[in-house]
């Protein structure tokens, strides 16, 4: 038997089509009949109810004054996706100028504009490092090479003797035999090297125990004749940003005017393969 | 030409202007819901002038909240009657009646004196005592189907119920109605 509430709805749907009468209904089912009658004259009851509707100067009036509201209050949604794209766009751009920023950092010299955010780079990295005196040794290495690659008579050679011997006062602060031997090791090398571009360093000669004589000791290094330096790519260390740092060893030894008695240098510990010390961002 | 509730994917793409901030897809739907936003709120409250003016605050309100509004969730339709009920509510509310709220939507306002020499007028009083008994559900079914003339399927999309719930709401609606019609003294 076919539930109550399907024969009227069927019944609604027959005589809304035109398709059956009241009667033609009831016969169709005999067995809801009576209760079909009382709700079909009620549905004819409601059914007066389509005349309830606005009168038209009621709606035209209405209209005029929600297009007058829409014009006074414009909708300026922004399309979602289209933000989206923007703030991507944006986003991406800045991380690429940002990532180009830092990595020409670190082949910045003092002087440099961009030298300073080398600088702000190395602290960050500096604070990562677990080892404290291998990342001080290899920040000591940098400040030499760009003593090394500083132009003489610059103005920024001044910048790039502090910026040593700052590093190299760094390096006062370890003290144990073992610390004080590693550290003789990688002084002797960068004295080496700044030797084969003619640079002294009396703080470095202090530090490794070599006093010039007197009279040879310049109150500021004597740079002369720094030649262009090629540059490689070092291997990644430990998750670092892969730098390029000048390769010393390949230098041409130009030695014009020298205060201090020639060395025999190699190259930079953080500039050979294998060289178990850090490398700086 | 205005639009019905047949094409449901014309008035999603009016609905989508209208979202993007076109006025005109927007006066088009008003065009289309204005009638029967109109006769949802005047069987509500039982006064043709004051069912006018929650109309066109219900479409103010549309308008300016429509970024709250997703398709997905519910049709535009019923959106919009929800926008009309809840100004009713809050009509009565301001009015601070002393009915409780589900009194104000289930129980007719008072005597339709204000409009009772208007046909109009007294037409919407006598829809509005009829159904006073309905709830609110049910009144919204009958309304849709045989004022607004919706099939039982369209009815379901508007409210986001299944067919078989509309035809039993739709019954359930006509008896309660049928038994007050019958009765001499109403």
């Amino acid at each position: 038997m076919i539930d109550l509430d399907t024969a009227l709805d069927d019944c609604l749907t027959r005589l809304a089509n035109g398709t059956a009468t009241v009667d033609d209904c009831l016969r169709l089912y005999p067995e809801h009949a009576a209760e079909l009658r009382r709700m079909l004259a009620a549905a004819s009851t409601l059914e007066r109810g389509r005349a309830v509707r606005p009168s038209d100067s009621f709606k035209a009036d209405a209209r005029a004054r929600l297009v007058a509201h829409m014009k006074a209050n414009p909708r300026r949604r922004a399309q979602p996706a289209a933000a989206f794209g923007w703030a991507l766009r944006f986003g991406l751009a800045a991380l690429a100028v940002a990532i180009a920023s830092v990595s020409a950092a670190q082949a910045a010299l003092p002087g440099n504009p961009l030298y300073s955010l080398k600088l702000v780079t190395e602290s960050v990295w500096r604070m990562a490092q677990p080892n404290p005196l291998a990342a001080d040794l290899a920040l000591a290495d940098r400040r030499a090479a760009e003593l090394a690659q500083t132009p003489p008579g610059s103005p920024a050679v001044q910048l790039a003797l502090q910026g040593y011997e700052r590093a190299l006062a760094q390096l006062a602060r370890y003290t144990s035999p073992a610390d004080r031997a590693t550290i003789m090791n990688v002084l002797a090398a960068q004295k080496e090297i700044l030797s084969r571009v003619d640079v002294v360093v009396p703080a470095l000669e202090q530090w490794i125990g070599v006093t010039p004589p007197a009279t040879s000791v310049a109150p500021t290094p004597v740079v002369t004749s720094v030649p262009t330096l090629p540059a490689v790519v070092l291997p990644t260390v430990s998750g670092q940003p892969t730098v390029t740092v000048p390769v010393l060893t390949a230098l041409p030894i130009v030695a014009t005017r020298t205060l201090v008695p020639p060395v025999i240098v190699t190259a930079l510990p953080t500039a050979l393969p294998g060289n178990p010390l850090p490398t700086p961002p | 030409m205005p639009l019905t509730s047949n094409d449901p994917a014309a008035e999603a793409r009016l609905v989508q202007r209208a979202v993007s901030g076109d006025a005109d897809a927007f006066a088009r739907l008003y065009d289309s819901y204005a009638d029967r936003v109109f006769r949802f709120v005047a069987i509500r409250v039982s006064d043709a002038r004051l069912a006018e003016d929650v109309t066109a605050q219900a479409f103010l309100k549309a308008w300016e909240n429509l970024d709250r509004y997703e398709w997905r969730d519910v049709p535009f339709g019923a959106w919009l009657f929800r926008i009309a009920r809840n100004l009713v509510i809050d009509h009565y509310r301001t009015r601070k009646e002393q009915a409780s709220l589900d009194e104000v939507v289930e129980q007719p306002a008072p005597a339709p004196d204000v409009d009772a020499q208007i046909d109009m007028g007294r037409m919407i009083a006598q829809l509005h005592a009829a159904m006073h008994t309905l709830t609110d559900d049910q009144r919204q079914v009958l309304v849709m189907k045989f004022m607004d003339g919706l099939t039982t399927e369209e009815i379901a999309r508007h409210m986001g119920k299944q067919p078989g719930a509309i035809r039993a709401l739709q019954m359930r609606g006509l008896q309660a109605l049928a038994g007050v019609i019958d009765k001499p003294d109403d």
